[in-house]
Protein backbone atom coordinates (compact mmCIF):
# COMPACT_ATOMS: atom_id res chain seq x y z
CA UNK A 1 0.00 0.00 0.00
CA UNK A 2 2.86 2.34 0.87
CA UNK A 3 4.55 1.62 -2.47
CA UNK A 4 1.28 2.34 -4.24
CA UNK A 5 0.93 5.69 -2.43
CA UNK A 6 4.54 6.53 -3.34
CA UNK A 7 3.97 5.57 -6.99
CA UNK A 8 0.79 7.61 -7.17
CA UNK A 9 2.53 10.64 -5.66
CA UNK A 10 5.35 10.23 -8.19
CA UNK A 11 2.77 10.04 -10.96
CA UNK A 12 1.62 13.50 -9.89
CA UNK A 13 -1.54 12.67 -7.93
CA UNK A 14 -2.39 14.92 -5.01
CA UNK A 15 -2.82 13.49 -1.46
CA UNK A 16 -6.56 14.23 -1.73
CA UNK A 17 -6.85 12.28 -4.98
CA UNK A 18 -5.02 9.34 -3.42
CA UNK A 19 -7.26 9.43 -0.34
CA UNK A 20 -10.32 9.53 -2.60
CA UNK A 21 -8.99 6.46 -4.46
CA UNK A 22 -8.64 4.47 -1.24
CA UNK A 23 -12.08 5.54 -0.02
CA UNK A 24 -13.61 4.48 -3.36
CA UNK A 25 -12.09 1.01 -2.99
CA UNK A 26 -12.25 0.35 0.76
CA UNK A 27 -14.86 2.72 2.08
CA UNK A 28 -14.45 5.51 4.58
CA UNK A 29 -12.94 3.40 7.38
CA UNK A 30 -9.64 3.23 5.51
CA UNK A 31 -8.97 6.86 6.53
CA UNK A 32 -9.25 5.86 10.21
CA UNK A 33 -10.81 9.27 10.72
CA UNK A 34 -14.61 9.33 10.69
CA UNK A 35 -16.24 12.21 8.84
CA UNK A 36 -18.17 14.76 10.93
CA UNK A 37 -21.58 13.70 9.65
CA UNK A 38 -24.61 11.95 11.14
CA UNK A 39 -23.97 9.86 14.21
CA UNK A 40 -20.21 10.40 13.83
CA UNK A 41 -20.69 13.90 15.25
CA UNK A 42 -21.23 12.21 18.63
CA UNK A 43 -17.68 10.81 18.42
CA UNK A 44 -16.31 14.32 18.34
CA UNK A 45 -18.86 16.04 20.57
CA UNK A 46 -19.06 13.48 23.36
CA UNK A 47 -15.49 13.87 24.72
CA UNK A 48 -15.82 17.67 24.75
CA UNK A 49 -19.22 17.39 26.42
CA UNK A 50 -17.85 14.98 29.06
CA UNK A 51 -14.79 17.13 29.86
CA UNK A 52 -16.87 20.31 30.17
CA UNK A 53 -19.54 18.46 32.17
CA UNK A 54 -16.85 17.03 34.47
CA UNK A 55 -15.31 20.43 35.13
CA UNK A 56 -18.71 21.92 35.90
CA UNK A 57 -19.47 19.03 38.26
CA UNK A 58 -16.14 19.38 40.08
CA UNK A 59 -16.54 23.17 40.47
CA UNK A 60 -20.09 22.68 41.74
CA UNK A 61 -19.09 20.02 44.27
CA UNK A 62 -15.94 21.78 45.49
CA UNK A 63 -17.89 24.99 46.07
CA UNK A 64 -20.52 23.09 48.00
CA UNK A 65 -17.96 21.28 50.12
CA UNK A 66 -15.97 24.43 50.92
CA UNK A 67 -19.02 26.63 51.59
CA UNK A 68 -18.98 27.71 55.23
CA UNK A 69 -21.74 26.05 57.15
CA UNK A 70 -24.63 28.50 57.08
CA UNK A 71 -25.90 27.32 60.38
CA UNK A 72 -22.47 28.11 61.74
CA UNK A 73 -20.50 25.97 64.06
CA UNK A 74 -20.05 27.48 67.39
CA UNK B 1 -38.16 9.56 47.04
CA UNK B 2 -35.50 11.98 45.82
CA UNK B 3 -36.74 12.74 42.31
CA UNK B 4 -33.82 15.06 41.61
CA UNK B 5 -31.31 12.27 42.22
CA UNK B 6 -33.27 9.83 40.08
CA UNK B 7 -33.42 12.38 37.26
CA UNK B 8 -29.66 12.99 37.42
CA UNK B 9 -28.93 9.24 37.45
CA UNK B 10 -31.24 8.67 34.47
CA UNK B 11 -29.68 11.58 32.62
CA UNK B 12 -26.24 9.96 33.03
CA UNK B 13 -27.19 6.34 32.44
CA UNK B 14 -29.82 6.42 29.68
CA UNK B 15 -27.54 7.80 26.89
CA UNK B 16 -24.88 5.17 27.67
CA UNK B 17 -27.42 2.34 27.58
CA UNK B 18 -28.88 3.76 24.36
CA UNK B 19 -25.41 3.82 22.79
CA UNK B 20 -24.74 0.19 23.78
CA UNK B 21 -28.19 -0.85 22.58
CA UNK B 22 -27.48 0.76 19.22
CA UNK B 23 -24.15 -1.09 19.12
CA UNK B 24 -25.95 -4.42 19.51
CA UNK B 25 -27.95 -3.74 16.34
CA UNK B 26 -24.71 -3.60 14.33
CA UNK B 27 -22.76 -6.59 13.04
CA UNK B 28 -19.15 -6.08 14.13
CA UNK B 29 -17.89 -8.56 11.52
CA UNK B 30 -19.41 -6.57 8.70
CA UNK B 31 -16.98 -4.39 6.82
CA UNK B 32 -18.94 -2.30 4.36
CA UNK B 33 -17.47 -2.20 0.88
CA UNK B 34 -18.24 0.48 -1.67
CA UNK B 35 -17.58 -1.92 -4.59
CA UNK B 36 -20.82 -3.93 -5.03
CA UNK B 37 -22.91 -2.25 -7.73
CA UNK B 38 -19.90 -0.46 -9.15
CA UNK B 39 -17.75 -1.39 -12.15
CA UNK B 40 -15.09 -3.93 -11.23
CA UNK B 41 -11.55 -2.50 -11.31
CA UNK B 42 -9.68 -3.79 -14.37
CA UNK B 43 -6.86 -6.31 -13.92
CA UNK B 44 -4.23 -8.07 -15.98
CA UNK B 45 -2.68 -11.00 -14.13
CA UNK B 46 -0.36 -13.86 -15.10
CA UNK B 47 -1.46 -17.48 -14.72
CA UNK B 48 0.67 -19.47 -12.24
CA UNK B 49 -1.46 -22.62 -11.98
CA UNK B 50 -3.32 -23.79 -15.06
CA UNK B 51 -6.46 -25.39 -13.65
CA UNK B 52 -7.91 -28.64 -14.99
CA UNK B 53 -9.62 -29.92 -18.13
CA UNK B 54 -11.81 -27.45 -20.02
CA UNK B 55 -11.20 -24.77 -17.40
CA UNK B 56 -7.41 -24.82 -17.91
CA UNK B 57 -5.37 -21.85 -19.11
CA UNK B 58 -1.67 -21.97 -19.99
CA UNK B 59 0.79 -20.99 -17.28
CA UNK B 60 2.33 -17.62 -18.12
CA UNK B 61 -0.73 -16.40 -20.07
CA UNK B 62 -2.34 -13.18 -18.91
CA UNK B 63 -5.95 -13.01 -17.81
CA UNK B 64 -7.54 -9.62 -18.39
CA UNK B 65 -10.89 -8.54 -17.03
CA UNK B 66 -11.84 -6.83 -20.28
CA UNK B 67 -11.29 -10.08 -22.24
CA UNK B 68 -14.00 -11.75 -20.18
CA UNK B 69 -16.91 -9.42 -20.92
CA UNK B 70 -20.14 -11.39 -21.21
CA UNK B 71 -19.09 -13.90 -18.57
CA UNK B 72 -19.89 -14.19 -14.89
CA UNK B 73 -16.55 -13.96 -13.12
CA UNK B 74 -15.86 -15.46 -9.72
CA UNK B 75 -12.69 -13.81 -8.48
CA UNK B 76 -11.38 -15.46 -5.32
CA UNK B 77 -8.44 -14.01 -3.40
CA UNK B 78 -6.52 -16.69 -1.49
CA UNK B 79 -3.12 -17.56 -0.04
CA UNK B 80 -1.30 -20.71 1.03
CA UNK B 81 -0.91 -19.29 4.55
CA UNK B 82 -4.64 -18.64 4.90
CA UNK B 83 -6.49 -21.25 6.94
CA UNK B 84 -10.10 -20.34 6.02
CA UNK B 85 -9.06 -20.67 2.35
CA UNK B 86 -8.76 -24.41 2.96
CA UNK B 87 -12.39 -24.54 4.08
CA UNK B 88 -13.77 -22.95 0.93
CA UNK B 89 -11.42 -24.60 -1.57
CA UNK B 90 -13.53 -27.70 -2.29
CA UNK B 91 -16.67 -25.61 -2.83
CA UNK B 92 -14.95 -23.28 -5.30
CA UNK B 93 -13.34 -26.14 -7.24
CA UNK B 94 -16.63 -28.04 -7.40
CA UNK B 95 -18.68 -24.99 -8.43
CA UNK B 96 -16.17 -24.07 -11.17
CA UNK B 97 -16.69 -27.58 -12.62
CA UNK B 98 -20.46 -27.36 -12.14
CA UNK B 99 -20.68 -24.10 -14.10
CA UNK B 100 -18.08 -25.13 -16.73
CA UNK B 101 -20.69 -25.26 -19.52
CA UNK B 102 -22.14 -21.86 -18.59
CA UNK B 103 -20.55 -18.48 -19.47
CA UNK B 104 -18.57 -18.30 -16.24
CA UNK B 105 -14.93 -17.91 -15.32
CA UNK B 106 -13.49 -18.80 -11.92
CA UNK B 107 -10.12 -17.26 -11.08
CA UNK B 108 -8.01 -17.67 -7.96
CA UNK B 109 -5.83 -14.67 -7.17
CA UNK B 110 -2.81 -15.55 -5.08
CA UNK B 111 -2.46 -12.83 -2.47
CA UNK B 112 0.76 -11.91 -0.65
CA UNK B 113 2.32 -15.25 -1.40
CA UNK B 114 4.95 -16.84 -3.65
CA UNK B 115 3.90 -18.83 -6.70
CA UNK B 116 5.92 -21.81 -5.38
CA UNK B 117 4.04 -21.82 -2.06
CA UNK B 118 0.75 -21.46 -3.94
CA UNK B 119 1.54 -24.44 -6.21
CA UNK B 120 2.56 -26.58 -3.22
CA UNK B 121 -0.73 -25.70 -1.53
CA UNK B 122 -2.75 -26.67 -4.62
CA UNK B 123 -0.93 -30.03 -4.68
CA UNK B 124 -1.59 -30.54 -1.01
CA UNK B 125 -5.30 -29.75 -1.49
CA UNK B 126 -5.56 -32.31 -4.28
CA UNK B 127 -5.72 -29.83 -7.16
CA UNK B 128 -7.69 -26.75 -8.19
CA UNK B 129 -10.12 -26.99 -11.08
CA UNK B 130 -9.78 -23.37 -12.22
CA UNK B 131 -6.70 -21.27 -13.01
CA UNK B 132 -4.79 -19.27 -10.40
CA UNK B 133 -3.02 -16.00 -11.12
CA UNK B 134 -0.44 -14.01 -9.21
CA UNK B 135 -0.90 -10.43 -8.08
CA UNK B 136 2.46 -8.65 -8.03
CA UNK B 137 2.73 -6.08 -5.23
CA UNK B 138 -0.95 -6.79 -4.40
CA UNK B 139 -2.03 -4.04 -6.79
CA UNK B 140 -5.21 -5.84 -7.81
CA UNK B 141 -5.97 -6.70 -4.19
CA UNK B 142 -5.74 -3.01 -3.24
CA UNK B 143 -7.81 -2.08 -6.29
CA UNK B 144 -10.51 -4.42 -4.98
CA UNK B 145 -10.26 -3.00 -1.46
CA UNK B 146 -9.17 -6.36 -0.08
CA UNK B 147 -9.40 -6.52 3.70
CA UNK B 148 -8.00 -10.02 4.06
CA UNK B 149 -8.20 -13.50 2.57
CA UNK B 150 -10.33 -15.21 1.59
CA UNK B 151 -12.53 -12.73 -0.21
CA UNK B 152 -14.62 -13.50 -3.27
CA UNK B 153 -16.01 -11.08 -5.83
CA UNK B 154 -18.70 -12.08 -8.29
CA UNK B 155 -18.69 -9.87 -11.35
CA UNK B 156 -21.64 -9.79 -13.74
CA UNK B 157 -21.32 -9.96 -17.56
CA UNK B 158 -21.39 -6.16 -17.85
CA UNK B 159 -18.36 -5.89 -15.56
CA UNK B 160 -20.22 -4.74 -12.47
CA UNK B 161 -19.48 -6.21 -9.02
CA UNK B 162 -22.61 -8.21 -8.18
CA UNK B 163 -21.49 -9.61 -4.84
CA UNK B 164 -18.61 -9.54 -2.42
CA UNK B 165 -18.14 -12.34 0.07
CA UNK B 166 -15.93 -11.72 3.04
CA UNK B 167 -14.50 -14.92 4.49
CA UNK B 168 -14.96 -18.44 3.18
CA UNK B 169 -17.52 -18.77 0.44
CA UNK B 170 -19.87 -21.77 0.32
CA UNK B 171 -21.55 -23.72 -2.48
CA UNK B 172 -24.91 -22.24 -1.42
CA UNK B 173 -23.68 -18.66 -1.73
CA UNK B 174 -21.98 -19.33 -5.07
CA UNK B 175 -25.06 -21.07 -6.49
CA UNK B 176 -27.41 -18.35 -5.28
CA UNK B 177 -25.40 -15.42 -6.65
CA UNK B 178 -24.10 -17.02 -9.86
CA UNK B 179 -27.56 -18.39 -10.71
CA UNK B 180 -29.24 -15.04 -10.12
CA UNK B 181 -26.66 -13.25 -12.30
CA UNK B 182 -27.06 -15.88 -15.03
CA UNK B 183 -30.86 -15.53 -14.90
CA UNK B 184 -30.62 -11.72 -15.07
CA UNK B 185 -28.24 -12.11 -18.00
CA UNK B 186 -30.62 -14.45 -19.87
CA UNK B 187 -33.61 -12.16 -19.36
CA UNK B 188 -31.59 -9.13 -20.48
CA UNK B 189 -30.56 -11.11 -23.57
CA UNK B 190 -34.12 -12.03 -24.51
CA UNK B 191 -35.28 -8.46 -23.89
CA UNK B 192 -32.65 -7.03 -26.23
CA UNK B 193 -33.34 -9.59 -28.98
CA UNK B 194 -35.68 -8.20 -31.67
CA UNK B 195 -39.06 -9.93 -31.90
CA UNK B 196 -39.41 -11.97 -35.09
CA UNK B 197 -42.43 -11.20 -37.24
Amino acid sequence: MRTLVRDKLRAGETPDQIKAYFVSRYGEWILLEPKMTGLNVALYALPVFLVVGGIVLIVFLVRRWTKPDEAGVA
Amino acid sequence: VNWKRIAIALFAVVPVIALFAFGFTRNPAEIPSPLPGKMAPPFKLAVVASGEGVLAKSVGDTIRLRDMAGKVIVLNFWASWCLPCRTEHAALSAMARYYADKPTQFIGVLYNDSAAAGLRWIDEMGGMSYPAVTDVESRTAIDYGLYGVPETFIIDPTGRVAHKELGPVTEEILRRVVDSVLVAMASADSASRPIKK
